[in-house]
């Protein structure tokens, strides 16, 4: 390929990354944008920035902070809940023939499902043990994606431990337990890390769940963001300003996972 | 090492799972035969597949049917389509390729309820900058959420914005770990670009290809998030999709029986494709050792 047909194809891959960025751009520009303007029936680029936006997320009228810490506990403990389960279990899985298919299946099933499907059912139980609206409540829903998640990614990241390193544990007369926890635990490090970063993401970005699951004191930022679409207004400045606060902490996570990014999205059927 | 309990690490998991996904399954099909609400949930009258039976008779049902189809067969075929040329484009550059790619995937990350929020501000016919663009440059009044198809098309925007980026990532990650011989083969052998991609490049990230797909398709059938908070299944049924509908029987009708019958069908397809996929992309982590 000649030079100048080089240079189209930049041009081309950066009016690309604009396009689809362009959304993402301008709630954050807007979110610094006087409220009186936001709204204003014109195309304007020039405007004087302001923290008012923000200043409004924390004021009396909107618990935003609360919403904050509410998803930080929810994601933090439904992700280590999961993992704490997960670990273990993904070793049974990839080290036992038996157990395998069946139970990989199911869990595969799991997170193909709409979460539509187990809305009613969580919701009715959450209601008859007197969880609605509970953190722990909401962490329980979540382990309906997390728990499959972290199975069935780890068992991607398990399947390429070698074998031999357990084998000459064993015949040291070392009890599954200790291979596990002695062993496997720190080589499957990397693994954890980034299945605890998915989970952190996922937990972080439901909304379905949370609005019903919540109504007021485990709301979460999701929920809280949609809030500000009231019957009677939309708080424009208030929601650029949510977003704003809710997305960056996630593309910062993003590009920490990035090099397991694929597996994770994919189940791990693509590495 | 077979017979070796292993099976006590899955212990955990199987509870767990079992507590928040099994259980509220057979709930659910319990609840399906019977004439449960709001206000009667636990002693609804049985009424056998009398809620299966409503169901098809239901023709909103088989109206959010043609929506959420319309929806996951126009954004899926979309995103497939830029993704493979994104992928092919950030492929061909000789620098900074990585920087491009990190560019191009942060849509997906970002919470679709947000993204949903966001692009509803785009949409404003009032202020938003799209009919604003539209007013300036072209003097056109462009009502986006009030017409019925125009509203789904909006939807499925949304949604090429927002998962282009995934259908993007993963093909190129499978494009990097192509062999390279064949390409150079044919390259030697006189082979343009095109032909390239089309004879050497496609039959090998086909598989690839097709998860990406699968993957695709069972998210985008999902989507509830954003048309949640864009449009709420508007103009009249225009953007309620399955999920949406199921939404509304359950918590504006209150008819749980009918609702939990719609998510055993639901559940029901979804386990047939995912028995199809398993078998064929997920074989290594299913082969008995």
């Amino acid at each position: 390929m000649n030079r100048k047909s080089k240079i189209w194809l930049y041009i081309l891959a950066v009016v690309v990354v604009l396009i689809f960025n362009f959304p993402l751009v301008f709630v954050i520009v807007t979110s610094f944008k006087p409220l009186g303007e936001i709204m204003l029936p014109n195309l304007k680029f020039t405007f004087s920035p302001t923290l008012e936006n923000y200043k409004m997320l924390f004021s009396e009228t909107f618990p935003f902070g609360k919403y904050i810490l509410n998803s930080i506990t929810i994601s933090l403990i439904s992700t280590i809940g999961a993992l704490a389960v997960a670990v273990p279990g993904s070793y049974g899985i990839s080290r036992f023939g038996k157990v395998k298919k069946n139970v990989a299946f199911w869990i595969l099933s799991i997170r193909m499902a709409p979460p539509v499907v187990f809305a009613l059912p969580l919701f009715l139980i959450l209601k008859w043990i007197k969880l609605i609206d509970t953190i722990p409540g909401l962490v329980m829903v979540y382990f309906t994606f997390t728990v499959p998640l972290s199975i069935w990614i780890l068992n991607t990241f398990l399947m390429e431990i070698p074998k031999s390193v357990e084998e000459s544990a064993m015949i040291d007369g070392a009890t599954r337990g200790q291979i596990l926890y002695r062993i496997i635990f720190p080589l499957l490090m990397p693994g954890i890390v980034a299945v605890f970063i998915m989970n952190f993401i996922f937990s972080w970005n439901e909304f379905f769940f949370a609005l019903l699951m919540t109504m007021d004191r485990a709301v979460t930022i999701t929920v809280g963001t949609a809030r500000f679409v009231t019957g009677y207004s939309i708080y424009w400045g208030a929601i650029c300003a949510a977003s704003t606060i809710s997305v960056i902490p996630m593309i910062i996570m993003t590009f920490l996972v990035q090099k397991y990014l694929v597996r994770g999205l994919t189940m791990g059927a693509i590495k | 090492m077979r017979n070796d309990r292993g099976w006590r690490f899955v212990i955990p998991s199987v509870i767990l799972l079992g507590f928040v996904a099994l259980f509220p399954f057979i709930f659910s099909l319990y609840i399906s035969f019977t004439e449960s609400t709001a206000y009667n949930i636990y002693h609804g009258k049985f009424v056998g597949l009398g809620n299966y039976i409503s169901l098809f008779k239901d023709i909103k049902f088989w109206d959010s049917l043609r929506v959420t189809l319309l929806y996951v067969a126009l954004s899926v075929s979309i995103e497939m389509i830029l993704g493979f040329f994104l992928a092919l484009l950030v492929d061909s550059l000789d620098r900074y390729q990585r920087l491009f790619m990190i560019l191009l995937i942060i849509p997906m990350m970002i919470a679709p309820l947000v993204y949903g929020i966001i692009f509803k501000l785009l949409y404003n016919s009032i202020y938003g900058p799209i009919p604003l663009f539209f007013r300036s440059a072209f003097n056109i009044e462009l009502q986006i959420l009030n017409k019925p198809f125009r509203a789904l098309l909006a939807m499925v925007i949304v949604d090429v914005f927002q998962w282009t980026s995934f259908v993007f990532l993963i093909t190129y990650s499978a494009l990097q770990a192509l062999p390279k011989e064949p390409f150079e083969a044919a390259m030697i052998d006189g082979a343009t670009y095109w032909k390239r991609v089309r004879y050497v490049l496609l039959p090998l990230i086909r598989p690839a290809f097709v998860v990406i797909m699968i993957f695709r398709l069972m998210d985008s059938f999902k989507t509830f998030d954003q048309i949640f908070v864009i449009t709420g299944g508007g103009p009249g049924t225009a953007t309620t999709t399955l999920s949406l509908y199921t939404y509304f029987l359950m918590f504006t009708r209150y008819n749980f029986g009918k609702a939990a019958a719609l998510t055993v069908i639901i559940l029901m397809v979804v386990i047939v494709i995912t028995n199809l996929v398993f078998k064929r992309f997920f074989r290594e982590v299913s082969a008995v050792e």
